[in-house]
């Protein structure tokens, strides 16, 4: 009897280490987002840089890059923070504070729809290396909406 | 009975004299605060950064209080400098933040567009202003500047920017 219960431990202790090996996280994997990526309507370009240990993106190409009642730069018009309206959207930063949690997963963060001028929790699992799910949601993830996103360039 | 009616009355005492108790206001400055980019810098959007370590502290230290007792910080004012005092003209407009490993990213202030032959830029404050006193009070966070630019540029770009706060603090 305690040598099943000694083996069982012995087993478990051995377990602990490879599952640490596995699932971790490095540097190098999280910079695997960092480039230029494009959603699956193609009308905008996101830059993913990093800052400190974090991610952010910002638009940094638009299909329709003025506004067609001005023509002139879009502006982020909807923002609910009134004095920040005139922030032209070309250079916006829309993806916000993402930590690379292992497994080609970043979370944590947030994503701006200036559509709406709404704030989403958001995910992001790299499908491989040139293709992203972004998983935008309220509150818990499984009531949210996905777009896949394909690495490009400017 | 006359317990009871001493009793509600030091309650009342107490919360009359909180209530009259005003907080102080002072104004907080991080001056020279260096934000910088590596060229060589393309047309279009371009991130100017600069790390910041607390200065909060020494601060309160200085007017005898201590950073606990603050109640609020305010963004009042935004201006930013070139290190060699040339003029703006290679940005058309300019978005200010403030982020740490632990907190995440505000808006500081932005303006756009710059008009031609500015040596000094001044940023329209942002209104959504939470957060930013618990940034304040980290050891460390970082100044981000996304700079849209209408051209490309070889050299490096160094800023100076001012920040102006006004705190208040119980006394």
């Amino acid at each position: 009897m305690m040598k099943t219960i000694f083996s069982s431990l012995l087993l478990v202790a051995m377990m602990i280490p490879a599952a640490n090996m596995f699932s971790k996280k490095t540097d190098a994997d999280g910079d695997k987002l960092i480039g230029i990526w494009t959603p699956s309507d193609g009308r905008s370009k996101i830059k993913i840089e990093k800052i400190g240990s974090k991610y952010y993106g910002k638009i940094v190409w638009l299909k329709e890059p003025n506004d067609p009642q001005t023509s002139k730069p879009k502006l982020d018009k909807n923002n609910p923070d009134t004095a920040m309206r005139k922030t032209p959207l070309k250079g916006y930063r829309v993806f916000k504070d993402f930590n690379y949690k292992g497994n080609k997963e970043w979370s944590d963060g947030t994503v701006y729809d200036p559509k709406n001028g709404k704030t989403y929790s958001c995910v992001i699992n790299m499908k491989d290396d040139n293709t992203i799910d972004i998983r935008g949601y309220v509150g818990i993830k499984t009531f949210g909406r996905t777009d896949t996103w394909k690495r490009t360039t400017l | 009975m006359n317990i009871i009616r001493k009793a509600i009355g030091a309650c009342l005492l107490i919360l009359l004299s909180s209530a009259c108790s005003k907080n102080e206001m002072t104004t907080f400055t991080l001056k020279d605060v260096s934000i910088k980019a590596e060229g060589p810098l393309f047309e279009g959007s371009n991130t100017i950064q600069g790390d910041i370590s607390n200065q909060l502290k020494a601060f309160a230290q200085t007017h005898q209080f201590s950073i606990d007792d603050l109640a609020t910080a305010k963004l009042k004012s935004v201006t930013i400098k070139q290190a060699d005092s040339s003029v703006f003209d290679l940005f058309t407009s300019v978005k200010l933040q403030m982020v740490s490993e632990k907190s995440s990213m505000i808006d500081l202030g932005v303006i756009n567009p710059i008009t031609a032959g500015q040596k000094e830029i001044k940023l329209s404050v942002a209104g959504d202003q939470s957060n930013l006193l618990d940034l304040l009070k980290e050891e460390k966070f970082t100044i981000v500047a996304d700079a849209n630019m209408n051209k490309d540029h070889d050299g490096n770009v160094n800023w100076i920017c001012q920040l102006e706060f006004e705190l208040s603090y119980k006394k």
